[in-house]
């Protein structure tokens, strides 16, 4: 049986080095040896995401290095693991969840949800991200259009906060309360806020809001 | 060239730059272009001290963000046009931006001043709640613990948590009727404290362009007030802020620009968010033509600005702009700490310090628990950032880097708790409109503390 924290050590480091082709390349190389693509998606390819994932909560790496090492991660799973797997007809999902991110109408602030849109994707979820400045019924139009198991809202200002409210009642006015979860985040949420409104969970950052979203969908933690 | 001209040529840009997506932009124009002038310039800070004093690295910073901005362009997010700017462009911006302006009336008038690095001349102290949600019962009374600060020569609104006990909503006529509940309750609390002329920097409560447009007219914020204007982070502007310029601009008022670029986000590391900072300000004054420029560069997990990383940046910042241009300059104190806690004041040391020191015209602060808990803030914190920025005028940067080591080593290990204190209620007697004895004597303490450290405060 091959090494697989030998392996997550290295893919996490190929996900972050010049080369953008390094990791995949690596990963190709590397599903020819002894170990199958079910269990490189589960022991090598996630854990090593969210290594990556951790060390942008260490701050040794800042958003420009998580933005590739998505894009890197994406095209590993996109062109690699996706084809072995229907090849295989493995039933293995290689999404742990799908999740619509927007920051609410009337805040236009984009890179505290940008990070953790990312943090999201290196951890494995399909992130479907509407941007800033979002009304409340284009939100959940969108989470009904893609099947969403989340929505995340962020807001930085009080002004914008009422309209994470809207979407709460948006979803429970038209029945849609067991279809996904609502998260919300941004500097000035707090837990009393959240229950306020009805929300199901939030988070007080990027690293958080990953673990948030975990508990959400009753996945454990990556180890 | 008149101002209504210059911004007539920017809204032409607006409609005719190069079409872009926003996403490329983020990556192409701001993180790469960010990387790029980093590995041209050789930019790479001390990690063993706070302030840089290094003025060959200070000045190839100052040549980056220009190298930068001309490369990068400004985004304007509804357009999804490149607004442009050449190197003659950015000089002749440079050029025509204000060095000294009268701010506020009568007796509260104030002038603002360029200042030098380690100038003797004390920077001007801005001070208020900046943003944090007041409740409307105490709004009045927080309000005026700042006015009646004699220190303060220009005061920051907090944002109202609520308006005749609705949540406010950003693009909505609760919006209006909010900027001027802002403006009224501002100016009973200016009146309580005998302080009307006082400069107040609004609308704090303008989310969009509504808020702004209302209640910078007749019987609201004056030309003599400061108008803000932001810049989106990173580097991105739209019609609702370009319509509050424009506003200001035909008001002729005192405009300030701020941008908060975030520590970690695409500019990376303390190196990128200094190229930031400066090349946002040198472009809010060629979109925006801003009477002044701040900034508050933000922690991305902790939301504050009083990290290590971030206060080399500043330092950087304000150093580069006093020794390159005449731009007037300010930075915000925004700790983790709240009101009644002793690592509060320790953050104001550090960041008040570096501001003063490195040449910044202004010295603002405390945006208290970073502005995000209810009713969190008083007036003795804005005291006492002020008398720190006061008293480090004139410092060398090695002495000043000296206090600010001590400072961070005071409140870096209780950062990650964010102990946001006690509420302005429990912290003030407010019968008698002053401090609780306790509060004041952790506030003596602290002052006492610093003096022996070398911080010569009165």
């Amino acid at each position: 049986m091959a090494d697989v924290e030998k392996l997550q050590g290295e893919l996490s480091e190929l996900l972050l080095v010049e080369d953008p082709d390094a990791g995949l390349a690596w990963a190709e190389e590397t599903l020819k040896g002894d170990i199958g693509v079910t269990d490189f998606f589960n022991l090598v390819f996630t854990p090593a995401m969210a290594a990556v994932g951790d060390k942008f909560g260490r701050m040794e790496i800042f958003l420009p290095e998580l933005m590739d090492a998505a894009d890197r991660a994406k095209r590993i799973s996109e062109e690699v693991l996706q084809p072995m797997m229907a090849a295989s007809d493995s039933d293995q999902e290689l999404i742990r969840g799908k999740i619509v991110m927007a920051s609410v109408k009337g805040d236009l602030h984009d890179i505290g949800k940008n990070m953790v849109v990312l943090m999201l994707r290196v951890n494995g979820f399909e992130v479907f991200d509407m941007g800033v400045d979002v009304a409340p019924r284009d939100i959940l139009d969108k989470a009904k259009e893609v099947e969403a198991d989340i929505v995340g809202l962020s807001s930085l200002m009080t002004t914008s906060m009422p309209y994470m409210k809207e979407c709460v009642e948006l979803r429970n006015g038209f029945g849609l309360k067991g279809n996904f979860s609502v998260i919300v985040g941004g500097a000035p949420i707090t837990a009393e806020y959240t229950a306020e409104i009805g929300a199901d969970s939030f988070g007080k950052n990027a690293v958080e809001a990953v673990e948030r979203c975990l508990a959400l969908l009753d996945r454990p933690a990556i180890e | 060239m008149q101002k209504i001209d210059r911004l007539l040529k920017v809204i032409d840009k607006v409609y005719s730059g190069p079409i872009v997506n926003e996403k490329e932009f983020d990556h192409q124009n701001v993180a790469a272009g960010v990387a790029r002038v980093i590995e041209k310039y050789q930019i790479a800070f001390n990690k063993e001290q706070i302030i840089q004093s290094d003025d060959k690295l200070i000045d190839r910073v100052w040549e980056a963000a220009i190298d930068f901005l001309v490369g990068c362009g400004i985004y304007h997010t509804d357009t999804q046009r490149l607004i442009k700017f050449s190197r003659q462009e950015i000089k002749a911006a440079l050029t025509a931006a204000p060095s000294d302006v009268t701010i506020g009336l009568g007796a509260d008038a104030r002038q603002f001043k360029t200042r030098q690095v380690e100038d003797p001349r004390p920077p001007l102290v801005g001070g208020g709640p900046i943003g944090t949600p007041l409740s409307e019962d105490q709004y009045v009374p927080i309000m005026q613990s700042y006015f009646q600060e004699p220190i303060l020569d220009i005061v920051v609104p907090g944002t109202l948590a609520t308006s005749y006990g609705r949540q406010v909503r950003a693009r909505s006529p609760l919006e209006v009727i909010a900027s001027w509940q802002e403006v009224d309750l501002v100016q009973e609390a200016a009146a309580k404290a005998d302080r009307t002329g006082l400069s107040v920097m609004g609308v704090e409560m303008a989310m969009s362009d509504l808020g702004h447009l209302s209640a910078i007219s007749r019987g609201g914020y004056r030309p003599e007030d400061t108008h803000i204007v932001a810049l989106i982070s990173e580097m991105k502007t739209n019609n609702d802020l370009l319509n509050k310029a424009a506003h200001s601009l035909r008001q002729e008022g005192v405009i300030l620009g701020f941008y908060n670029p975030i520590l970690g986000g695409l500019g990376g590391g303390a190196e990128g968010v200094a190229v930031l900072i400066l090349a946002g300000w040198l472009a809010m004054h060629l979109i925006y033509l801003p009477t002044s420029v701040e900034s508050c560069p933000t922690h991305p997990f902790l939301s504050n600005s009083t990290t290590p990383d971030i206060m080399r940046a500043i330092s950087v910042v304000g150093a580069a702009v006093s020794r390159n241009s005449h731009l007037l300059s300010e930075f915000m104190t925004s700790p983790v700490s709240g009101p009644g806690t002793e690592s509060l004041l320790f953050e104001c040391v550090a960041m008040a310090t570096v501001v003063s020191a490195c040449g910044a015209s202004r010295a603002l602060g405390v945006r208290s628990g970073v502005g995000v808990v209810e009713n969190h803030c008083t007036g003795l914190e804005t005291r006492f950032n002020g008398e720190v920025a006061h008293a480090a005028a004139g410092l060398s940067r090695t002495q000043a880097d000296e206090i600010v080591r001590q400072a961070i080593e005071q409140y870096k290990p209780v950062m990650d708790q964010k102990p946001v204190g006690i509420p302005f209620s429990a912290a003030y007697d407010t019968e008698i409109m002053q401090p609780t004895r306790a509060w004041l004597d952790t506030y003596e303490q602290v002052k006492g503390e610093v003096i022996n450290w070398g911080l010569p405060m009165e």
